[in-house]
């Protein structure tokens, strides 16, 4: 693994995690105990990941932008007992946390156990004790995502489920040792995840650069370390096309691309493909339920089957079926379904959602999609109301439960609209008790939701109206809700 | 537009955009704030929306780089060389 100037060998890694896994075995982890993970991309993330998966604990990686509030939730339901945090979201857990003193990646402060002295402590040969739980039942990694209730729900996945995602996906990328991939999404994220364990299975090198933002910053980078991969979610796409001369310039090292996490625009494809005809592009779908991967469209029909997603992965087999059960027929619209070892035990502590989306053995995705004549896999659209915002996955009804609290508010209404920056923007339509509110209001509403709701959950603009379309049992419409947007008012995002 | 009020303007906005209903106060002008987690690559991006549209000039992709738009302090920088305030550089 390289990060700035640093680089950490395979040898290296291995006595890391070895280090932190004996660490928590000696401060009392049992199997099965949670641990949160509040860290960012780097050699610690992977030390700890590795080493809680070595001692049999299940790592529960957020994001550390997450707000207090949200770390809270998700650490009492999912009853975590220890937390590895960086600076940044200490103060989140400092003034509730109670389990085990918190892992610090950072000077050390009273209450606290440096990950830096775990890391400089004798060397501990990295034992797997966790192979010996049931590999296919027993949770091993815990990834929050939000559910279609707004509330996060926690994706149960074995070592099976790592390990299948991690064989189908090699199978299909045919990663080398000398793989040098620029790892720019968060290890926290599924997509993010399955980077760091297929590049780690394959013996490859992960690249990290945690300051995409600068993307000509992360470009040098790519360019100094010869980086042959890159992986991205659409909006990571668009800041390359659109704010950089990434398609401009020549990459010689580079081999392939990958972009899952949302639809990647027809027109980002083409200008790729023109400017860089020798790079393999691998146009993904898949979902945290599934671990990661779903399907793959082989980079040789990228312009053929150009919109689609492919086929489902080596190991995972995936249908578009109708209501009735039964495979759709050609360009009939049918909910996408899938079935392998690489599907989720399940959500933690919902037992009803589970068995919403589990049904026969088939993960029920929730997307809508047709197939063509040859069994390539286009989407159409989502069942669920889910909005994939950049890169995240956002429940609206959080967002609509937030919205309501202001006592301005009667009633309202969340969707995501297509974005060329974002993959969607979110954008809230609200009825006002009073007239004199819309104007008011609008703007104290988003102070309002910025001090509740994490800043990716924060509309991009909030659109007063009279009356919100409904349905005859009382649900809003939100397709209907993003025809009335009006044209001048849709976003743009970057052309 | 005096540096003060730069300052000011860009504080204001981070505040409102994406400090989440924390104090500006625990923002040092210094801090870098991808590393603080402040800001992520699409919220630079809806900054840079914002010091166009402020401050009327357009963003350059070669200026995408810390130096411009790490902390409070580089942009109030950048934004004086941009709009002719300040020593050019």
């Amino acid at each position: 693994m390289v990060i700035e100037d640093r680089e950490i060998s395979f040898r290296e890694l291995t006595e890391m995690a070895g280090k932190v896994a004996a660490a928590f075995v000696e401060a009392g982890m049992r199997e099965g105990d949670r641990v949160l993970v509040l860290l960012r991309n780097g050699p610690e993330y992977a030390a700890v990941f590795f080493g809680l998966l070595a001692a049999g604990g299940v790592a529960v990686p957020l994001n550390p932008a997450n707000t207090a509030e949200s770390v809270r939730y998700i650490a009492g339901h999912c009853r975590a007992r220890f937390a590895v945090v960086n600076e940044q979201s200490y103060p989140h857990l400092a003034e509730w946390w109670r389990g085990s003193p918190a892992v610090l990646d950072g000077p050390e402060r009273p209450g606290t156990v440096s990950l830096t002295k775990i890391l400089s402590s004798g060397s501990h040969p990295l034992k797997d004790v966790g192979s010996s739980r049931n590999e296919e039942r027993e949770p091993a990694l815990l990834l929050y995502t939000s559910g279609t209730t707004g509330t996060p729900k926690g994706v149960m996945l074995s070592r099976e489920n790592l390990v299948a995602n991690t064989d189908s996906i090699l199978e299909y990328l045919r990663l080398e040792p000398s793989d040098r991939t620029l790892a720019i999404l968060p290890f926290y994220y599924s997509y993010g995840n399955s980077l760091l364990l297929t590049h780690v299975f394959a013996g490859a090198t992960l690249v990290v650069e945690n300051g995409f933002a600068y993307t000509n910053k992360a470009l040098s980078v790519m360019r100094d370390r010869s980086v042959t991969g890159f992986s991205g979610v659409p909006s990571h796409y668009a800041m390359l096309i659109g704010r950089s001369r990434f398609l401009e310039s020549d990459w010689p090292h580079l081999r392939y691309m990958t972009c899952a996490g949302g639809p990647l625009p027809v027109a980002h494809i083409q200008r790729i493909r023109k400017a860089l005809p020798d790079v393999r592009l691998h146009v993904m779908y898949g979902q945290t339920e599934g671990t990661a991967r779903l399907s793959s469209l082989d980079p040789a029909l990228v312009e053929s089957k150009i919109g689609s997603i492919g086929r489902g992965i080596p190991g995972v087999e995936l249908r578009v079926v109708g209501k009735d059960g039964r495979d759709v027929e050609p360009g009939e619209v049918g909910e996408i379904v899938a079935r392998g070892k690489n599907i989720m035990i399940g959500y933690l502590g919902d037992a009803g959602g589970t068995a919403d989306v589990l049904r026969d053995g088939w993960l029920h995705t929730g997307d809508l999609a047709t197939v063509d004549d040859e069994g390539f896999i286009f989407i159409r659209g989502r069942e669920k109301e889910f909005i994939k915002s950049g890169g995240y996955r956002i429940g609206p009804q959080q967002i609509e439960d937030a919205l309501l609290q202001h006592p301005s508010v009667q009633e309202c209404g969340v969707v995501g609209v297509p974005d060329e920056l974002l993959g969607e923007q979110v954008i809230a339509f609200a009825v006002f008790r009073q007239e004199a509110d819309r104007e008011i209001a609008t703007k104290d509403l988003l102070v309002f939701l910025r001090e509740r709701l994490p800043a990716y959950m924060v509309p991009a603009r909030i659109v007063p109206v009279d009356i919100l379309p409904k349905t005859e049992t009382g649900k809003v419409k939100r397709k209907q809700l993003r025809e009335i947007l009006p044209p001048a008012e849709k976003p743009t995002g970057l052309s | 537009m005096a540096s003060s009020d730069i300052r000011g303007t860009i504080r204001e906005y981070i505040r409102d955009r994406f400090m989440i209903g924390k104090s500006s106060d625990s923002l040092m002008d210094t801090d870098p704030m991808l590393e603080k987690g402040i800001l992520d690559s699409t919220g630079v991006l809806e900054l840079v929306g914002f010091i166009e549209e402020t401050f009327s000039f357009s963003v350059e992709d070669e200026e995408l780089v810390p130096d411009n738009l790490g902390s409070v302090e580089n942009i109030v920088r950048y934004i004086e060389r941009k709009a002719g305030h300040g020593v050019p550089g």
